[in-house]
């Protein structure tokens, strides 16, 4: 049977489907740069530090006191553990004398340490550096089989490219590759793993970040789609704070469910959310806001000019606020401190603000959908009930564009909120463009915010695309028809 | 020192099984199938065989039929390795067995059993 044994590496044993399995070779590929060394030593510590023994040998001419100088910023390395339970060799002596030798000094070191996980650097200067590429194989083929009998994890770090892996990828029972990716501007570290036996890995492209913690794996938010089902709903009724929206949706919110709210710069929805929390927090629900833009007291000071009392909640902790610079951004670590947020602070409620911020930073536009679904997915399976804020780019188009087409297919309910000119006066209007439950109101309605709160009693008095922000004063006998 | 004949059709099983037999304090000889360790028995007299059952041509059962029939090796211990077959499908008369997949411990507990420990270098 199998034994796995956790990485210590966030993320790492999700993709790995489950850990490194003991007495196994693997390989981690990786160009110069992409983060071997750090990943090779973060393994050992970790391993070390759950009272196993550890070696990191290797083949490269920098000193162990150059590498662990280079170290010295990550929390992993416990200098206490080094010569104890982490053992540095250098493979450098044997190397000249063959491969005989230089296998027989790695067993002789797998057996005098009484190690369980091996890591050897620079394996490819074998293949550099003896007559045929035949010696690489044949000193792979050694290692896996000396895992398996000795009962030592090896891993081999490489400079392989992808192409290169299929010489040697076959001898080994896990294959990782490492690479360093550009789009555009941002800069985006990347894990695959290619190949693991036994076990079910979660293939395709992972985000990796590396911080004063080590590597940290942010496995793509697609590739846990559907894995968690949302709790069932008991019944209908979660109000917005807006009663006259709450009518419109049929009588409030089912819990669990998600809400798309689409609308133009400036016409209303950070508010509507900021509703949404307060109400919750009025009545002993926790709430919490993921934004990009605005602080907690900027948040608090936002809904203080509606009259919302936002601040009372956010200071008590009934709401949390998980705010994220804008700028650099790997939407897969951002759901995942999102998710680990939420398994602390257990919100009922929560608004992103916004889709357009992850829109822009997403590194594969065709990912977003897929991304959406999944988000939504793993927000409702951890029992929350969800707004999502998202813009429309422009004030007036020809017809009603949605920013992100297929994300509110993904959703429950869709509420759109927009500005549009109208006898030379900027007028907001709301109507709900989706909703769950069948009795919800098809009226356009107009949305007023007052330092007293938000109104949408009144129906919105013209027809011919209100929607698309081009309206035309209606005649007086369609105005009378919507109460 | 005691000497292992390891019949083994894997290259590098073979190779390895040897640098850990040595390693371990044993001289080592080793065939790539049982016609070959057939031949080395007419000119070696090792004190244990190790060998594969599944192995192409003469398996591990043929040859332990084999090698019971040769006056020079008839006695000899004989340690049989298998991921497939169990020992009860295997003759009574064999030293030890060992399970694949196997670690080191395994593989020199049988080979202790058969033919007590190996030399350990100065």
């Amino acid at each position: 049977m199998l034994h796995v044994w956790a990485s210590g590496v966030d993320g790492l044993d999700r993709v790995l489907g489950g850990g490194l399995a003991a007495g196994r070779a693997y390989l981690i590929a990786g160009e110069p740069g992409t983060g071997k060394t750090t990943l090779g030593n973060q393994l050992v510590f970790n391993h070390a530090a759950t009272g196993q023994t550890a070696v990191f040998a290797s083949f490269l001419t920098e000193t162990y006191d150059s590498m662990l100088t280079n170290m010295r910023g990550f929390t992993f390395l416990d200098s206490s553990l080094i010569g104890t339970r982490v053992k540095f060799y250098s493979l450098m002596s044997g190397f000249a004398e063959g491969l005989e030798v230089m296998l027989s000094t790695i067993r002789g070191i797998i057996r005098d340490s009484g190690a369980t996980l091996l890591v050897i650097d620079g394996a490819t200067v074998i293949q550099d550096s003896l007559p045929t590429s035949f010696e690489l194989r044949r000193f792979t083929q050694h290692i896996q089989i000396y895992s398996a009998l000795l009962g030592c994890t090896t891993i081999l770090l490489t400079t392989h490219t992808r192409d290169e892996l299929r010489s040697i990828g076959a001898h080994v029972d896990g294959i990782i590759l490492l690479t360093n990716e550009r789009i555009e501007s941002l800069h985006s570290r990347v894990i695959e793993v290619l190949k693991v036996r036994g076990l079910l890995q979660i293939s395709g492209a992972h985000e990796f970040s590396m911080s004063s913690t080590g590597i940290t794996v942010h496995p793509r938010l697609e590739s846990i789609a559907g894995q968690h089902l949302p709790p069932e709903a008991a019944a209908i009724g979660l109000g917005t704070g807006i009663p006259g929206l709450d009518a419109m949706l049929g009588g409030g919110l089912i819990p669990y469910s998600s809400t798309l709210l689409i609308g133009t710069p400036g016409a209303g929805k950070t508010l509507l959310g900021l509703s949404f929390l307060t109400e919750g927090g009025d009545r002993g629900e926790r709430g919490l806001i993921a934004g990009f833009h605005e602080s907690a007291q900027e948040i608090a000071a936002t809904a203080s000019r509606i009259g919302l009392d936002l601040r009372r909640h956010i200071d008590s902790g009934m709401v949390h606020v998980m705010w994220t610079s804008p700028t650099e951004l790997s939407v897969d670590e951002w759901a995942w401190r999102l998710f680990a947020m939420i398994d602390i602070h257990r919100p009922q409620r929560v608004f992103i603000d916004s889709l357009s911020d992850i829109q822009r930073l997403i590194s594969r536009p065709q990912r977003l959908s897929a991304y959406v679904a999944a988000l939504v997915n793993e927000l409702r399976a951890r029992g929350t009930t969800i707004f999502i804020a998202t813009e429309i780019d422009s004030y007036v188009d020809q017809e009603l564009i949605m920013p992100i087409p297929a994300a509110l297919a993904t959703m429950d309910n869709g509420i759109l909120v927009r500005q549009i000119e109208l006898n030379a006066r900027l007028n907001r209007l709301i109507t709900v463009l989706k909703a769950r439950q069948a009795a919800t109101d098809p009226v356009i309605r107009e949305f007023v915010i007052t330092d007293q709160g938000i109104d949408v009693s009144r129906p919105f008095l013209a027809s011919d695309g209100p929607l698309t922000g081009r309206a035309e004063q209606a005649n007086d006998d369609e105005a009378g028809s919507a109460t | 020192m005691k000497t292992i004949l390891i019949v083994e059709d894997e290259t590098i099983l073979r190779e390895v099984l040897g640098e850990l037999l040595i390693d371990c304090g044993y001289q080592v000889l080793t065939s790539s199938s049982g016609w070959q360790a057939l031949d080395v028995l007419k000119t070696n007299n090792p004190d244990a065989i190790l060998m594969d059952v599944m192995m192409p041509g003469m398996d591990g059962r043929d040859l332990y039929n084999e090698v019971r029939k040769l006056p020079s090796a008839g006695a000899v211990p004989i340690i049989m390795m298998s991921a497939i077959i169990r020992p009860s499908q295997l003759d009574p008369g064999i030293a030890a067995f060992v399970a694949k997949p196997f670690n080191l411990e395994d593989l020199v507990s049988a080979v202790e059993r058969a033919v007590g420990p190996g030399e350990t270098l100065a």
